[in-house]
């Protein structure tokens, strides 16, 4: 009964060799591997050229746990006892066939290790990306911070010019720089928002305004730019919104600004549509929903994951100026203020942003 | 004249011990991660002055404790290989008192020591770092690139050889 399991279980799962003082090979039972007789033992596999010099030491025994022999097709995972033989007896291996527990317990290591390593690897990655954005946010505030005293002193003594005595042509000139300035301005103040926003230095300032005083002003800076391009201007504001309010009047308007002048951009024909309205109210707070609409290029979906996205123009067209922050800036604002934003677009039709946004009303 | 001797890789896991062994016997790498266990075994001739040394490589499965290594492992030891992580900090914070247990263990063995994945990292940089924690490295290479794998595995040849 234990011959026969012990034949059927463990029988092939073991091989003997033996081999003469100079690990030459005298037999071997050849159960696992086909091992060569009146060869050095050392020729069948290389694990077994370091196994030779053991021979020399006096009576010893050594187990070798999990080595992987691939040879002549025959891969196993096997544990090697080695005998170093003694006076009168021939030193001798005994392999120990464990290619399937050694299997599970790689299977197993393999998914520890990994996880492991694909920690630190993702750790790596935001330790980089850490480190370029700190340099970006220092790079574009030291330079926009460098580029504002000489754009102001441009503008200052461009003022001075235009007071002095100039032809019609010459007035043109002054202008066309004045405008130039203004633009390069815009473009600066847009990167010093961004490095301050990104480096977590952007702060809102919750004061009382007037919302009503605050969107006329906005509407009187925007109507002339549609007039220019003599687009259609429609401005919905829905009756008895509370006027008093308790929020950043300044990051309000700048968002507001930004959205319009965007949809003005890229609208060559047809109209914008601008509105506010109330989404929720109660005693001490209102949110209100502001959206500009426009019936302009509209977005691809290819480039819909980077509408929101520091310096990804979605045009290409020269003619469109810019720097591809208007989007990022006000989405980071929105963020800011607790508010939230999406949009709707069509490419060809148009597109839609609706922005809300959720105010303390003053007492 | 003929030589042959033991050559031992050590160093935590996913270091790339395997891969800087068979970029050296075979002249392959790949990027898939297949964790060692146990002990894998090539060998390689190489040729120190008039002599053809094969130098028999085990890779053995990586430990962050180089006294946990199977002692079998590394009976009849000629030379050892540490091999270190530069993106990983826990694969050579211990370094100096790993190379001292091994000095001391091994006294006869020779150690070169390398830091592989090279082709990910700012080479300077990453001097700086260990000249601060007073670790010295003697080859700053890449087994995914081929850098310096050949000059390592020949550095230990002429250590083992003649005996400095």
């Amino acid at each position: 009964m234990f011959e026969k399991i012990r034949n059927k279980y463990l029988y092939n799962k073991t091989q003997i060799v033996v081999l003469n003082k100079q690990g030459i090979v005298i037999k071997s039972d050849d159960l696992l591997y086909g091992i060569p007789k009146k060869t050095s033992i050392s020729n069948f596999h290389p694990f077994f050229e370091t196994i030779i010099s053991l021979i020399d030491l006096e009576y010893n025994e050594f187990t070798f746990s999990c080595i992987h022999i691939d040879v002549n097709n025959v891969k196993k995972t096997i544990d090697v006892i080695f005998n170093s033989g003694s006076n009168n007896e021939n030193p001798f291996l005994i392999f120990i066939d464990f290619t399937e527990h050694y299997n599970n317990f790689q299977s197993i290591a393999q998914e520890k290790n990994e996880s492991v390593l694909s920690f630190h690897l993702s750790e790596l990655r935001n330790q980089q990306l850490e480190s370029e954005k700190n340099f970006k946010n220092k790079f574009l505030a030291n330079v926009s911070h460098d580029l504002k005293t000489p754009i102001w002193g441009l503008r200052f003594f461009l003022n001075f010019l235009e007071k002095t005595e100039l032809t019609e042509e010459q007035l043109d000139y002054v202008k066309t720089l004045k405008d130039t300035n203004n633009h390069i301005h815009h473009l600066v103040q847009d990167l010093l928002d961004l490095s301050k926003i990104e480096s977590g230095q952007m702060n809102v300032v919750n004061e009382k305004f007037s919302l009503k005083e605050g969107i006329t002003n906005l509407l009187s800076i925007i109507k002339p730019k549609v007039e220019e391009k003599k687009l259609e201007f429609k401005v919905a504001i829905q009756d008895k919104i509370t006027d008093e309010l308790i929020g950043d009047k300044i990051r309000l308007n700048q968002i507001l600004i930004n959205l319009l002048d965007n949809s003005i951009k890229f609208t060559k024909k047809g109209s914008i549509t601008f509105e506010i309205n109330v989404k929720s109210l109660d005693d001490d707070f209102i949110s209100l929903q502001f959206v500009v609409k426009d019936t302009g290029t509209g977005i691809a979906a290819s480039q819909k994951s980077d509408v929101f996205q520091s310096f990804k123009k979605l045009h290409n067209s020269k003619k469109i100026e810019g720097l591809g922050l208007g989007l990022s800036i006000v989405s980071n604002l929105v963020e800011l203020m607790s508010g939230k934003i999406d949009y709707q677009t069509e490419l060809g039709k148009g597109t839609s942003f609706e922005v809300i946004l959720p105010f303390e009303i003053a007492k | 004249m003929n030589s042959s001797k033991k050559v031992v890789l050590v160093g935590h896991f996913g270091v790339g011990k395997s891969s800087l062994m068979r970029r050296f016997v075979q002249n392959t790498f790949s990027d898939n991660y297949i964790v060692t266990i146990g002990v894998h075994i090539l060998k390689k001739e190489i040729k120190i002055d008039e002599l053809n040394l094969t130098l028999v490589i085990w890779d053995i499965e990586g430990k962050d404790d180089i006294q946990k290594v199977r002692s079998s492992y590394l009976l009849g030891t000629s030379g050892f290989i540490y091999v270190i992580d530069p993106t990983r900090c826990q694969t050579y914070e211990r370094f100096n008192e790993e190379v001292d247990f091994l000095k001391t263990t091994y006294p006869t063995s020779k150690i070169v020591s390398v830091s592989n994945k090279s082709d990910l990292i700012d080479i300077d940089d990453f001097k700086n770092i260990l000249e601060q924690k007073n670790i010295s490295i003697d080859y700053f290479a890449s087994a995914k690139e081929g850098i310096e794998v050949e000059n390592l595995f020949q550095k230990i040849g002429l250590k083992m050889v003649k005996d400095v």
